[in-house]
């Protein structure tokens, strides 16, 4: 390093990352078209990239330099949300972008990369680094990583990563066999694995909630939440993913990865700082403090759910089973619910309840966390229908990010009688400057080497070895599938589960 | 007359009729008015400036910024004029059931009235948020009333740009740098871009490290005499570079460009283009797109700023130097 930037005015500029390759391994893919070339080209209409910024696509197509940047062009300009399109910006990022035909089995692919690199080098002077991305089939990651590794990309005069796409492994076994054939070729810190959930702007604002303020932290504790409620719904079904869903289920393909770490970032005690290391250690140690149910305990704190067909709005929507490359039999999940416990003194006994499901009522995402009751009921017999409505902190992750308190308050008139109210934060009409796509987050972030939002592999660990009981116990079960209708809150048995601990899912 | 309590009572009543609008129209507690205030924003503009504009510039930052609007408008006459009017901005987000709403209070004052501006306007100030004001009638600030009104806010913004004499303009802005309150300069916010567009270049470290052997600095300006952004431009690259810097004057915009020469691969040069800057440095030319300057743009970057800006604060003074030379 040559020093500090004295040009650098951190009050007034984003952060800006230095030259470098993104090599993107899947450049042919629907990622690269939908997320990451849109996130990029953002990122150079930002003016966040350097000059010398590159982008080397790598696919089993064949395609000249100038096809590839046509065909990144039509998908930015399809895919780009809430952002204009600007020729100017797009002709000099576009002179960044280069392409290779690669197949990822055949060794030929790396040396080839190798010397694509060198050229990059000399005509964009990336100094070396290199941020290698796996768009590709989670079967290929191994395969991809060790290739680079051979041919030595996986060093070089300046910085190496690499970053994945979940899924990190389909259970705790493969994912510690990931774990090591990536760890052979990048050392641990410049893996990069990608949770998009954690890129999102509201979820990173639960951290600012919790630790940016003194008025929450004394509530977020046993003492005062009875319990907590995370939700994540789709209203669509799997869109043309039913051959690659019928592999992952609910439980897998939410649950294991985004709705946990949602969780631990809910319930993580404080860090020290801000430091990625020191925030990743309180989610692991969240993670780690995961009650792990017993085989015997799945049926009763976790269901399994999926949907058949139904109207829907006057249209007949399909079952899963009747979705495009589905098994006709297929035994996945499209919901999952479960009931967690958090064994450490701020969370003990305290319920967390987490549901995701496809072809729910709505598309939300959110997490409530319920106070206990009032302890006695002051206002007799006006309040007391009332009394049992709890206070409610709701924190909305989409569609309508924002923060919501509801209390009691009471109504206009001589009477002492009490009704909810709602106070509320709405992200999106508070700062309504257009907020970055995860991607456009994550993607600065691992560019810069600021890992604080992505997942380090003793907290995919832990929480596979949350979910892996359960798991195990629905593969050894035969489900009475489909349980649920498309368009309801998911199958009656998530109300009982729920229901066990004297608790009501919300409707969000 | 007016009265700040009457101002209040009109802005509660005029909650209480959008409450109860919204209710009749959904007739449900979900939707009705949500309401948004993160500040008191007070705007003081000469009665001669079209209203239209400038509300329009109000409304659009209310979105980025909730405030509670006070909109001064300034009667050039000698006899005493105070007229107040509220109402409210409002708007739905899309997708969105809930209006939301700030208020905008207009108050139209003589220059005689110019006295009795602070004891209107704070009382009607939100309790325990930041007062900004935005002051855009260069006069303003060389009436005897303006230390009095000034007082009343936490941030002041002015813009050095509206002044005819760029040197009294600083000159003005240093004296107010000297108190506790913070102060901005639209001119200032107006070069972010530019200054960010320097800053990414040495992000490289072969262009930081050469930083020390740059021979020459130029900031190239496009009017008869150089704005008061050239001259923050040139101050700033001084102060960062630790090199003196050239004004020179070509055809164009207020800043035409700005080149460093190291004699090598790292020479750098910015030059504006349609849209933006064209940038050349480290061998490599790139197409950047700057968005139209724009009381609109200046302010929202300012209204984000809670803080002293030390760089700003450094720059002013070296500013100020290369003005005295132009005059």
């Amino acid at each position: 390093m040559a020093g500090e930037n004295p040009f650098h005015d951190s009050l007034r500029f984003e952060r800006k990352v230095p030259e470098c390759a993104v090599v993107i391994f899947g450049a042919n893919g629907d990622l690269t078209k939908r997320k990451l070339m849109p996130a990029l080209y953002r990122l150079a209409f930002e003016r966040r990239l350097s000059p010398g910024f590159a982008v080397v696509g790598i696919s089993r197509t064949a395609m000249s330099d100038e096809q590839f940047r046509d065909k990144m062009r039509e998908s930015v300009q399809k895919f780009l949300e809430d952002s204009p399109f600007d020729e100017n910006v797009w002709a000099s990022f576009a002179q960044g972008l280069f392409y290779m035909a690669g197949n990822v089995d055949d060794p030929k692919c790396y040396t080839d990369l190798k010397q694509c690199l060198e050229g990059v080098e000399k005509q964009r002077r990336i100094g070396g680094n290199v941020l290698f991305y796996l768009s590709t089939q989670p079967s290929q990651y191994g395969p991809t990583a060790t290739g680079i590794g051979e041919v030595g990309l996986n060093k070089g005069p300046g910085w190496r990563r690499l970053v994945v796409e979940k899924p990190f492994g389909h259970d705790l076994a493969s994912s510690r066999e990931l774990s090591a054939t990536l760890q052979k070729v990048f050392l641990e810190e410049d893996l990069y694995r990608i949770d998009h959930y954690l890129g999102k702007e509201t979820v990173q604002n639960i951290l600012a909630l919790r630790f940016g303020n003194g008025i929450f932290e004394p509530l977020w504790n046993r003492r005062y939440v009875s319990h907590v409620q995370i939700t994540a719904a789709e209203s669509i079904g799997v869109e043309g993913r039913g051959a690659y869903y019928q592999e992952a289920g609910a439980l897998r393909d939410m649950i294991q990865n985004h709705l946990l770490q949602v969780m631990a970032t809910v319930t993580m005690e404080p860090s020290a700082s801000f430091q990625p290391n020191t925030v990743r250690d309180e989610r692991a140690k969240l993670l780690r403090s995961v009650r792990v149910m017993r085989h015997d305990e799945v049926s009763k704190f976790s269901v399994a759910g999926q949907y058949g067909p139904a109207r829907i709005g006057g249209e007949t929507v399909p079952g899963f089973r009747q979705e495009q490359g589905v098994d006709p039999q297929s035994q996945t999940d499209t919901f999952a619910a479960a009931t967690f416990f958090i064994d450490n003194w701020r969370w003990a006994k305290v319920p967390f309840y987490i549901r995701s499901g496809k072809r729910l009522p709505k598309r939300v995402t959110e997490i409530s966390i319920q106070f206990h009751e009032a302890p006695h009921a002051v206002f007799g017999m006006n309040g007391l229908a009332e009394m049992a409505l709890p206070n409610l902190l709701i924190l909305r992750i989409q569609p309508e990010e924002g923060v919501s308190l509801k209390f009691l308050s009471k109504r206009p008139g001589t009477g002492m009688t009490l009704r909810p109210v709602s106070m509320d934060f709405n992200y999106g009409s508070s700062f309504g400057e257009r907020s970055p796509s995860a991607y456009e987050t994550l993607l600065l972030d691992a560019i810069i080497g600021d890992a604080t939002l992505y997942t380090r592999q003793d907290m995919v660990e832990a929480s596979w070895t949350v979910v892996e009981p359960i798991l195990e116990v629905w593969q050894n079960s035969r489900f009475n599938f489909p349980n649920y209708a498309a368009g309801s809150w998911g199958p009656a048995a998530s109300d009982i589960m729920i229901a066990q601990l004297g608790h009501v899912w919300r409707k969000p | 007359m007016v009265r700040p309590e009457t101002i209040l009572k009109e802005l509660s009543n005029l909650w209480v009729d959008m409450g109860h609008e919204e209710q009749q129209e959904f007739d449900t507690a979900a939707a009705g008015v949500l309401r948004a205030c993160a500040m008191t924003f007070v705007t003081i503009a000469d009665e001669s400036e079209d209203p239209s504009n400038l509300g329009e510039t109000v409304a659009m930052l209310m979105k980025e910024h909730p405030s509670r609007s006070v909109l001064i408008r300034l009667r050039p006459t000698g006899e005493e004029v105070l007229e107040s009017r509220v109402f409210a901005q409002c708007w739905m987000p899309f997708g969105q059931r809930r209006q939301i709403c700030c208020e905008q209070i207009e108050i139209t004052s003589s220059l005689a009235s110019l006295d009795d501006i602070p004891g209107l306007v704070l009382p009607l100030a939100v309790a325990d948020l930041p007062v900004i004001l935005w002051s855009r009638s260069p006069r303003l600030f060389d009436m005897p009333a303006f230390p009095k009104i000034a007082a009343m806010c936490d941030k002041l913004i002015m813009d050095t740009g509206a002044f005819t004499y760029t040197e009294h303009a600083f000159n003005l802005l240093s004296t107010q740098l000297k108190g506790e309150r913070l102060v901005a300069d639209l001119a200032w916010s107006r070069i972010t871009r530019w200054r960010e567009t320097v800053a990414q270049i040495f992000v490289n470290d072969e262009c930081l490290k050469a930083l020390p052997t740059y021979s020459s600095a130029v900031v190239e300006y496009g009017s008869m005499k150089p704005k008061p952004e050239a001259f923050y431009l040139a101050a700033w690259l001084q102060n960062c570079s630790k090199k003196t810097v050239e004004l020179k004057h070509t055809d164009g915009p207020a800043i035409v460009g700005v080149t460093l020469s190291a004699g090598g691969s790292c020479d750098v040069t910015i030059h504006s283009t349609d849209g933006g800057v064209e940038v050349h440095a480290n061998r490599l030319a790139t197409k950047t797109y700057f968005p139209e300057p724009s009381d609109y743009l200046a302010l929202q970057e300012e209204l984000s700023i809670t803080s002293r800006d030390p760089t700003f604060d450094a720059a002013v003074p070296v500013a100020l130097e290369f003005a005295r030379k132009f005059q």
